[in-house]
């Protein structure tokens, strides 16, 4: 049986702040449909190995092959077209705190696809839908819970059918019923959503 | 098994609970956890006196033993370290051993002594014994490392004069860098909203532009009109001396409209609006917000600083001229009640005095035309307007029918005195 495709490879990735060094020598693959997690102690470089993945941090050394390509030799323009197949769930949500939950979901839609407004309304109910989420749709992230603020954050990641999905710290903060209920979630876009068949 | 949480410090009993000091005694908790149950149950009596922390060192040098005694709180003056050749007579792989039967109550303080003595120990090559330690002491130590991190605070010796220096310099130039950069691609992001494809939402900008214009009013308003009015007292105190009070008027109206009501304006919009877009980009910043923005490939500049700086663009001219008026305002209030001086007559010298301000003009035109307009003055027969103040127009020529204060075919009298009376 063939393995699955690569989709992102790391290649003796070397990450520092000035003079003192986060990680060095970091590799690995990041094959399609999988579930790759980093493990590690608090302040040991997992939110910054993931910076560095998603195109916020540049590495010291090493590289982030995304396909065929090397992510950080590219220009501007082309990794923020490579960051359109990567969905992002920030440890905390990072939801734009000035919009609704839909709004949130919508922006990405609105900005980077020519979709007419009734369909990126419904689109965003569906999103918001898969993650239990469409009834907070008119709310600010202010008038919601953290944990629905990272349901909220996981359906704007997968607003734009993302090939990737990471998740700084998903459960960090919830309660571990809430936390449990995000694992599945996250498992289903991991095998349904990134495989629909 | 143990009993309930004691609480051992200096607001309870003189002499220690029952065990303190042993291995099987579970929760001397620290005052900073005491609970609500445990404060409310001791005794009405108001504490004794605590005792002053004392150590000595016993035993010889191959078994010395620590002995502490007293109450060891940061509040009873605990905290004095442990020298750290207090050892250094102990032989090596001695071991310290303590005895803490005395000690009649501790916090903190007391933690902070025994690590002193504990890195003490490990200088003077001795083994370090807690066993004689309060239980909790023990797992409180156990906490802590074998040395205080070698902070940079502690031993951080300032870099040389040349380093720093280049260092400032390679900071201004990164600093002046990116300021640069973000300020062209605003620019940018502006030039495109012309064309519709800045990305800048229009709610935004209505956002922005709501909370830069009409929620400042209020304090504008209060600034300039308290600026006017202390610069029209001041200016009215100085000017009665020369028998030159109308030229308050001028005054006010000049130092406002050219220079004072921008200045103030520029300063509260710095302060209010400046400081409320600072707040919100660095909360955006420590919400990951501005990492969504990056990752999604939304232009920070056109998303944040656009709508901010277009708003500010718009809106700063208006709150300028309605800085001027409530300023002119605020000297007009102070004027009329101090002066012999109508309230038409003293805005017509005002707007005489102020220079032509196209904007100002425009709002004195309009102003006037309305007023007028109203019907405020009304019109005599042949369609001028007649004046029934002091009768001395020195326009008409009308001498004695005419106030002198009357301009011929104007329809104003500067002191505004009304019209259609004939002396």
């Amino acid at each position: 049986m063939n393995e699955p495709e690569t989709i992102i490879s790391v290649r003796d990735l070397g990450l520092s702040f000035g003079p003192k060094i986060i990680q060095q020598n970091v590799s690995f693959d990041l094959r399609r449909g999988s579930i790759f997690a980093v493990m590690g102690g608090s302040g040991c470089g997992k939110s910054t190995l993931l910076k560095s993945m998603i195109g916020l941090l540049r590495p010291t050394a090493g590289q982030i092959l995304v396909g065929q390509e090397d992510y950080w030799a590219q220009n501007d323009k082309r990794r923020t077209e490579i960051n359109h197949r990567f969905g992002v769930l920030f440890q905390s949500a990072a939801l734009w705190s000035s919009m609704t939950v839909g709004e949130n979901v919508a922006l990405p839609m609105e900005m980077f696809t020519s979709l007419p407004p009734d369909v990126i309304r419904r689109l965003v109910e569906l999103k918001l839908g898969f993650v239990g989420m469409e009834q907070a749709i008119d709310l600010m992230p202010s008038e919601i819970s953290g944990g629905m603020r990272k349901r909220a954050g996981l359906a704007r990641a997968i607003a734009l059918d993302p090939d990737i999905l990471f998740f700084d710290e998903p459960s960090a903060g919830l309660d571990p019923i809430t936390s449990a209920r995000l694992d599945d979630l996250i498992l289903t876009c991991g095998t349904d959503l990134a495989q629909p068949s | 098994m143990a009993g309930p949480p004691q609480l051992f410090s200096q607001n309870m009993a003189a002499t220690p609970p029952a065990g303190a000091g042993q291995p099987g005694n579970r929760a001397l908790l620290l005052p900073h956890i005491m609970t609500d149950h445990t404060a409310h149950a001791a005794p009405p009596h108001p504490a004794p006196p605590a005792e002053k922390p004392v150590w000595t060192l016993e035993g010889d040098t191959n078994a010395p033993q620590l002995v502490l005694r007293g109450t060891w709180t940061v509040q009873s003056g605990g905290m004095a370290p442990f020298p750290t050749d207090g050892l250094a007579q102990g032989r090596d792989h001695s071991t310290l051993t303590f005895d803490t039967q005395g000690v009649t109550g501790w916090d903190s303080a007391f933690i902070a002594f025994l690590w002193d003595v504990k890195q003490a120990a490990g200088h003077a090559g001795m083994q370090f014994d807690p066993q004689g330690l309060p239980a909790s002491a023990q797992r409180l130590l156990a906490l802590l490392p074998d040395a205080p991190a070698s902070g940079k605070t502690a031993s951080h010796k300032p870099a040389p004069l040349l380093e720093r220096v280049g260092d400032k310099t390679l900071s201004v130039l990164n600093e002046t860098g990116t300021v640069t950069e973000l300020a062209l691609e605003t620019a940018q992001g502006a030039c495109k909203t012309l064309t519709g494809k800045s990305g800048m939402r229009l709610k935004d900008l209505a956002s922005d532009i709501w909370n830069a214009g009409p929620s400042a009013l209020l304090i504008v308003g209060v600034v300039n009109f308290l600026v006017g009015a202390i610069l029209a007292f001041v200016g009215l105190v100085e000017l009665r001396r020369f028998a030159a009070e109308i030229y308050v008027a001028n005054l006010v109206g000049i130092a406002c409209a050219r220079e004072i009501s921008a200045i103030m304006t520029a300063i509260v919009m710095a302060g209010r609006t400046g400081g409320a877009y600072a707040a919100r980009i660095s909360t955006m910043l420590g919400n990951e917000e501005i990492d969504a923005l990056q990752v999604f490939g939304i232009p920070v500049s056109s998303y944040i600083l656009l709508p901010s700086i277009l708003s500010l663009g718009l809106m700063m001219p208006l709150l300028y001229i309605y800085g001027t008026i409530i300023a002119i305002f605020g000297g007009f209030v102070v004027s009329v009640s101090m002066m012999d001086i109508s309230p038409l007559g003293y805005l017509n010298t005002t707007f005489d005095g102020i220079a032509a301000g196209i904007c100002v003009r425009l709002c004195q035109i309009l102003l006037f035309c309305q007023l007028y307009r109203a019907g405020s003055l009304p019109r005599g027969p042949a369609g001028r307007t007649e004046c029934r103040g002091c009768g001395d127009c020195r326009h008409t020529g009308g001498g004695d029918r005419h106030c002198r204060h009357y301009r011929h075919g104007c329809g104003v009298c500067r002191y505004g005195h009304g019209a259609g009376d004939l002396r």
